[in-house]
């Protein structure tokens, strides 16, 4: 990738992956910090904050995934599904159906 | 009491750095013998731990331990500063600082 | 990213570390700074050098406070301190704000000038959430390259294979490799200071970052109440409207320090000041304990003990820890200094950082033989940054002395001469050769720091140690501190100066000396296997 030249494509990937991370990452981050803050049998404060701490090295790790995988489809799927199983579970629990 | 604790990591510090070939050489010009190497690294080891005692006992479990963190890394930092440019220096104060960390102790707060 | 795991983990260091590397930087080294805000903001206000934290004098404290917020819920004081001769107050309320506050002097109670300077505090504000963009923005984006450089370090510590065998290894005077060694060695030996500083720097500003754990579990109205049983405190009491006077406070005080077996006190709260419910919380002071939580004991209007306000919960205490390691208020002197010194290995692991990009890009451009606009870009960025942040940092220090008295909106203009002064630094090597602009930068850069005793000097102001106690110490100190880092920033400017890149290396062949003879011994220490030519690009 130190050549003199880079395809579009590759430049395209890049882009594809930074934005999974930055984003992608951000909504993973979330949705776990959400998980954790409702489902951890602890005072509620104390939920919040660990889900809060967690969700930090939730992003750092999404982040290092979006780059380490093979593809950037790989990146996308690595943190969009997890991303969407936690946040349905957190949207559940928020509305009731799961108590 | 900083300073006996400098001086034990410091000292500390020093006997795991002369216990790798490479820095060995670069001050004795020959790496150490298996043995001397175990030796160092033991009693690295152990004085990069004596060094905890003096921050605790001086500041309390908590303030004595981030003392110590920071003082680790300070005498981590001299040793690897010094060693390049005054290798027999660094190494003679390895064995100088403890001993007059200790002999100041009487006047220390 | 087709090349393997650690191959990718190099790559995204290289970038994550480049992309927001100089606002990093000036976090670093603005936030390194702050360790020492109280030290800076009692330099830089003339009007409270002579005052003295022993005279403190809590009646008429109390009565200029009396005078000044009769009707508030509360007064919560901060305590003078060696680092600090003033009493700091603060009241909920107060005209058109949430917030009233003064500072007193210590032995009057009479309020001081708080808008003369924005003193240490400029630097503090800069370092988490920027300035000339509103707060919220300012946090994002410092959030942003926090999380870059939370990125950085873990991709550095899994792309640098060695990293207990290069332990000690320094390799002065070997061009790339050099700079290598420092990276490493500046992140290696500080690593649990910048792993702390750099999650602690998301934790504390979490309500911004990630606040959607707090809303999924309290809800948006009770969104405050996450904070309230974070940080346990008394409950409120309403008032009887029954005045009453207050008990003497010094004694309270004495018994707090007696029931804490000799911890300071750090500050008190009065709750309903005048009343007969009033009540009366003395905190601890921030030394020998990490955890930002100080203790503290309650008392009633009568002057009996009331109760002894709980210590958080567990996780609730990690919080407060971090918090508290990251904001160093417990830190004696000797770990002060710690604290500054990680710091500015921080800053010299960013900065070497940036520059090691540069040197490798200079090697593999020259090889190519073409103008590298990126090479350009960052090498302009570097000096305006690295060496242009340390002079706008100084230009503010010297605005504050130099800038006539009778000037409207003093304060504003010295962080104006800040933000001119950075400006023209980012400017400036666009103009020059590379190499000029180093050298003219860092050395105006120490002339600014270097000159600042003989400011002092000149204005009348300089004060030499009366004493050993440390508030003696603080004025002279600093000038001190100044004409070190002067000295520092000198010395670095010589080295560039002086600096000849070697000649072209040839595969396989030792370059020429260039180092002093005198240096040799420790250069001509063999190496391990590393063929030395092929690592001399730079």
């Amino acid at each position: 990738m130190k050549g003199a030249t880079l395809s579009t494509r590759y430049r395209l990937a890049v882009a594809s992956r930074g934005v999974a991370a930055v984003f992608a990452g951000y909504g993973l981050a979330t949705a776990s910090g959400i998980c954790l803050a409702l489902f951890l049998p602890m005072s509620r404060s104390e939920a919040v904050l660990t889900g809060v701490m967690v969700s930090f090295l939730v992003y750092l790790c999404a982040v290092l995934w979006a780059f380490a995988c093979r593809t950037a489809l790989q990146a996308w799927l690595g943190i969009g599904v997890p991303a969407l199983v936690l946040g349905g579970l957190a949207w559940l629990a928020k509305n009731g159906v799961l108590s | 009491m900083s300073l006996l604790a400098f001086g034990l990591a410091y000292a500390g510090f020093c006997g795991l750095c002369l216990a790798m070939n490479r820095h060995h050489g670069d001050v004795f010009g020959a790496p150490p013998s298996p043995r001397r190497a175990r030796l160092l690294r033991l009693g690295g080891w152990l004085g990069v731990a004596a060094s905890w005692a003096p921050c605790v006992a001086h500041h309390g479990i908590t303030v004595g331990s981030v003392l110590w963190v920071g003082l680790l890394g300070a005498a981590s930092l001299s040793l690897v500063l010094l060693l390049p440019y005054r290798p027999r220096l660094s190494v003679g104060l390895a064995l100088g600082m403890p001993l007059g960390g200790a002999l100041l102790l009487p006047f220390a707060g | 990213m087709k090349e393997g795991f650690r191959q990718s983990m190099a790559w995204l260091h290289t970038w994550s570390g480049l992309l927001l590397g100089w606002l990093l930087f000036a976090i670093f080294l603005t936030g390194t700074a702050s360790y020492f805000r109280e030290e800076i903001d009692h330099w830089m206000r003339p009007d409270r050098h002579a005052l003295d934290a022993r005279a403190l004098n809590l009646e008429k404290v109390v009565a200029s406070l009396e005078r000044q917020a009769p009707d508030a819920p509360s007064w919560t004081l901060t305590l003078p301190d060696e680092r600090r001769p003033v009493v700091k107050a603060f009241w909920p309320g107060g005209e058109g704000r949430r917030f009233g506050s003064a500072t007193l002097n210590p032995a009057t109670g009479d309020a001081l000038d708080e808008d003369a300077t924005r003193g240490g505090e400029f630097f503090y504000a800069f370092h988490f959430q920027l300035w000339h963009v509103s707060p919220i923005t300012g946090r994002i984006i410092v959030g942003l390259a926090t999380l870059s450089m939370f990125v950085a370090l873990i991709t550095g510590i899994v792309t640098h294979k060695k990293i207990f065998k290069d332990f000690f290894t320094l390799r002065p005077r070997k061009g790339q490799r050099s700079w290598l060694d420092g990276h490493n060695v500046s992140a290696v030996l500080s690593l649990p200071f910048h792993l702390l500083i750099t999650f602690s720097g998301l934790v504390m500003l979490m309500h911004i970052y990630m606040p959607w754990p707090g809303l999924a579990q309290y809800g948006q109205k009770q969104r405050l109440e996450l904070y309230s049983e974070l940080s346990p405190r008394v409950q409120p009491i309403p008032r009887s409207g029954q005045a009453a006077p207050l008990p003497a406070l010094e004694p309270l005080l004495e018994r707090a320090r007696a029931h804490w077996n000799g911890v300071a006190v750090g500050g008190l709260v009065v709750h309903n000041p005048g009343d007969a419910n009033a009540r009366i919380e003395v905190l601890g002071s921030d030394g020998g304990h990490v955890s930002r939580m100080a203790p503290r004991l309650v008392f009633g209007a009568d002057g009996q003990v009331l109760e002894e306000v709980r210590s958080p919960a567990t996780v609730a205490t990690l919080y407060h820890t971090l918090y508290g390691l990251h904001m160093g208020r417990f830190a004696e002197p000797l770990l002060r200094w710690l604290y500054i010194v990680c710091g500015l290995s921080g800053c010299f692991m960013i900065a070497s950082g940036l520059v090691l990009w540069v040197v490798k890009r200079a090697a593999q451009s020259a090889k190519q033989a073409k103008a590298d606009a990126g090479l350009r870009l960052v090498r302009a960025l570097n000096v305006g940054a690295l060496a242009g942040l340390p002079v706008a940092m100084a230009a503010y220090l010297w605005a504050n002395r130099l800038l006539p008295a009778g000037l409207g909106e003093r304060a504003a203009w010295e962080v104006h001469v800040f933000f001119i002064t950075w400006s023209l630094a980012l400017l400036h090597p666009w103009l020059r050769p590379h190499k000029r602009a180093w050298v003219e930068q860092l050395g105006l850069g120490a002339a600014l720091l270097g000159g600042i005793p003989l400011l002092d000097l000149a204005c009348g102001l300089l004060s030499l140690p009366g004493g050993w106690r440390y508030a003696d110490w603080i004025l002279g100190g600093f000038d001190l501190a100044c004409l070190g880092l002067g000295v520092l920033l000198g010395w670095l400017a010589w080295k560039v100066a002086r600096h000849r890149p070697p000649a072209k290396p040839v595969r396989g062949e030792r370059p020429a000396k260039v180092a002093p003879t005198h240096r040799a011994r420790a250069e001509a220490a063999p190496a391990d296997g590393l063929a030395p030519a092929r690592e001399i690009a730079g």
